[in-house]
């Protein structure tokens, strides 16, 4: 079957009347995360994963992805008219939106916001498209060896680019990875870390860890900063960006899709790094860098392109090599393997109709995206009104009811508050938590393919650096290793330099 | 470092194996290791750091008072989910959190925790089939 037809397949199964419901109710809740501050589309997802048991594989991943690239869109809403990013990717659209926004031209930059993400998103979703089928191909021939070296790589890859320390990053991810061996051990039967507690033989939960940490750390770390929400008061008019504005930021949404996209692929990339990158390109290739942050439609059309680009183009590793690119991936990962579902190259010859029925669905998403964000903007800012301490109790009864419907366990309820203080904890010590998350989910499989390399040579560790593409993964990571000790040496030796009078 | 010293002692009681047949403490080692290592090196970094170098963000006796209390005042939630059950110890719960966190009017604080409580209860328990638990307390009494 060719890829037209494969594609043909999957809109069928988009276009199942529950998978569409599904999709819409994702995209629904992905625009309300990302519009409300304090509620990101991680903890979001691992809220509503129970949720998804009842539903068969492909409408609970439908949903799921729904409320990630639905939050993209979502986010920049609140970094425009509040200049509080809504999500961490709309960070840059702050910049430039909100001051959009205080000249009386709210409208032209949510305009911008929304067709510029339709336009990236889409883009993205043809290179996923048409990128994924030949990876997959490609990835067949990865052993355990491979697997093993490009996972370690992803985690290295990603504590390096996400943490504002690399040895802070790399600790949370060792961290994750003995959180991870927590339970019962597959091979050898024998339990670990469980402390006799019969409810930790399964292990941890990706609900209560992914909860914690990104719930209720966020609502504690609140407790101690009031943040006000003082929406604009403008009336949102004229959302249709008119032609100048048009041929002032066309290069912008090229080159933020591009940089999204490519940046989405990589491990440890996705919707933030892009969007800071693609913001960052924008003023360096402009004729007037100056009117950046001062209200210029490029300003806010590049970062939002990118990362819905990069939303889109995350996709590739995780649903053709089984490889997550940041925690939100990481998340779907752990989703699909609770709904009994092994991502990798074979999910396309296994389970065609769950590859190409996401991919169609996120073509309908966007398009659903576009009305719920355009005409329906109006409801969006009545939201925003919403009072904080209104919202807040309501967030932290989802946390722990949803944690504990996981399971119906109260464990999973008392080790979600313990994550959040930890959390907490971490935020204030400037420890981040993705590459713990991206770690807990991939330790298990570091594991399984670390053994069965190991198994395999009889013992020689050889066997990942003789082979090809492993070699490849493993310089990857030293240069990347090389590269943070040397930057840090270099900041050092600044440092140590004494100033001249 | 000493989370890292803890795991790697016990991942040696589980036993490492050999590398050919790693066993189930293998792989938890040298995480541990790893670990404590990076932690020797983030040790060093600060011991080496120039004092007010780079001042993170402190902690705040008050904040600690208010975010101890909030906490808990969770985990006893939590405990007296199986004493006076769910729909009791969550009512309580967010009768506290509307009230005391950021005070608002008693009527609201009813208003908005009744319609909390009733639509979590619905989503989770009617039309997920979550199984919240009952309550001892009123168990005791209806039997």
């Amino acid at each position: 079957m060719d890829l037209f037809h494969q594609l043909i397949s999957g809109f069928v199964v988009a276009f199942q009347p529950v998978n569409l419901f599904y999709c819409f109710l994702g995209c629904l809740i992905g625009t309300l995360v990302g519009v409300l501050p304090g509620l990101g589309p991680t903890a979001a997802m691992a809220l509503l994963l129970p949720a998804t048991f009842h539903v068969a594989p492909v409408t609970a991943i439908i949903m799921l992805a729904g409320i990630y690239y639905g939050a993209m869109y979502g986010g920049s809403t609140t970094s425009i008219l509040v200049n509080i990013p809504g999500e961490a990717a709309s960070v840059m659209t702050c910049l430039d939106g909100y001051q959009m926004a205080r000249q009386g031209r709210a409208g032209a930059a949510l305009g911008m916001s929304a067709f510029g993400s339709f336009i990236a998103g889409t883009l993205g979703l043809v290179g996923l498209t048409l990128l994924a089928p030949p990876l997959a191909v490609f990835a067949l021939k990865f052993g355990p060896p491979e697997y093993f070296s490009l996972m370690s790589m992803g985690m290295v890859v990603l504590s390096f680019l996400t943490g504002q320390s690399m040895i802070h990053s790399l600790m949370m991810a060792c961290l994750g990875v003995i959180l991870g061996t927590v339970g019962t051990d597959t091979v050898s039967g024998s339990t670990r870390f469980t402390f006799g507690l019969t409810e930790l033989m399964d292990g941890i939960g990706l609900v209560p860890l992914v909860m914690g940490l990104f719930g209720i750390s966020e609502i504690i770390l609140n407790l101690e900063q009031h943040v006000d929400r003082d929406v604009f008061k403008t009336k949102v008019k004229g959302l249709l960006p008119t032609l100048e504005d048009w041929a002032q930021a066309k290069w912008a949404l090229v080159r933020g899709t591009l940089i999204g996209f490519f940046l989405g692929i990589l491990p440890g990339g996705g919707a933030v790094l892009s969007s800071f990158v693609a913001y960052a390109v924008e003023k360096r290739v402009s004729k007037h860098p100056e009117r950046f942050g001062t209200g210029t439609i490029e300003g806010v059309a590049a970062p939002e392109a990118a990362n819905n680009a990069a939303a889109q183009s995350s996709f590739i590793p995780l649903l053709t090599l089984g490889l997550p690119a940041n925690v939100v991936m990481a998340l779907l990962l752990g989703a699909l393997i609770l709904h009994g579902v092994t991502p990798g190259p074979l999910l396309l010859t296994k389970n065609p109709d769950i590859f190409w029925g996401v991919v169609a669905s996120m073509y309908l998403g966007n398009a659903m995206l576009l009305v719920l964000n355009l005409p329906l903007i109006g409801v969006w800012v009545q939201l925003l009104r919403i009072p904080y301490p209104y919202l807040m109790p309501a967030i932290v009864l989802f946390c722990v009811v949803g944690s504990y419907s996981v399971a119906n366990s109260i464990t999973d309820v008392y080790l979600m508050l313990g994550f959040g203080v930890v959390g907490y904890l971490m935020k204030k010590l400037k420890f981040d938590s993705p590459p713990l998350v991206l770690a807990f989910v991939l330790g298990p499989l570091i594991e399984y393919y670390f053994k069965s390399a190991l198994m395999f040579s009889r013992g020689s560790f050889a066997v990942f650096f003789t082979r090809p593409i492993s070699l490849v993964c493993l310089i990857i990571t030293a240069v990347i290793f090389l590269c943070s000790i040397i930057s840090a040496l270099r900041k050092r030796s600044l440092r140590l330099v004494p100033k001249v009078p | 470092m000493v989370l890292a010293l803890a795991v790697a002692a016990e991942s040696g009681r589980l036993g490492f194996g050999t590398f050919g047949r790693p066993g189930p403490g293998f792989l938890p080692f040298l995480a541990a290791i790893c670990l404590a290592a990076l932690a020797g090196a983030g040790l060093i970094q600060t011991v080496l750091k120039k004092p007010g170098v780079e001042a993170g963000s402190g902690f705040r006796t008050a904040d600690i008072l208010r975010i101890g209390l909030v906490t808990a005042v969770l985990f006893a939630y939590v405990v007296l989910w199986d004493v006076i059950g769910f729909l009791s110890s969550t009512f309580l719960l967010l009768l506290f959190l509307f009230r005391c966190v950021e005070p608002l009017r008693w009527r609201t604080v009813f208003v908005a925790s009744g319609l909390t409580l009733a639509f979590t209860y619905i989503l989770f328990s009617v039309l997920l089939g979550a199984r919240l638990p009952a309550g001892r307390l009123w168990t005791y009494f209806i039997s």
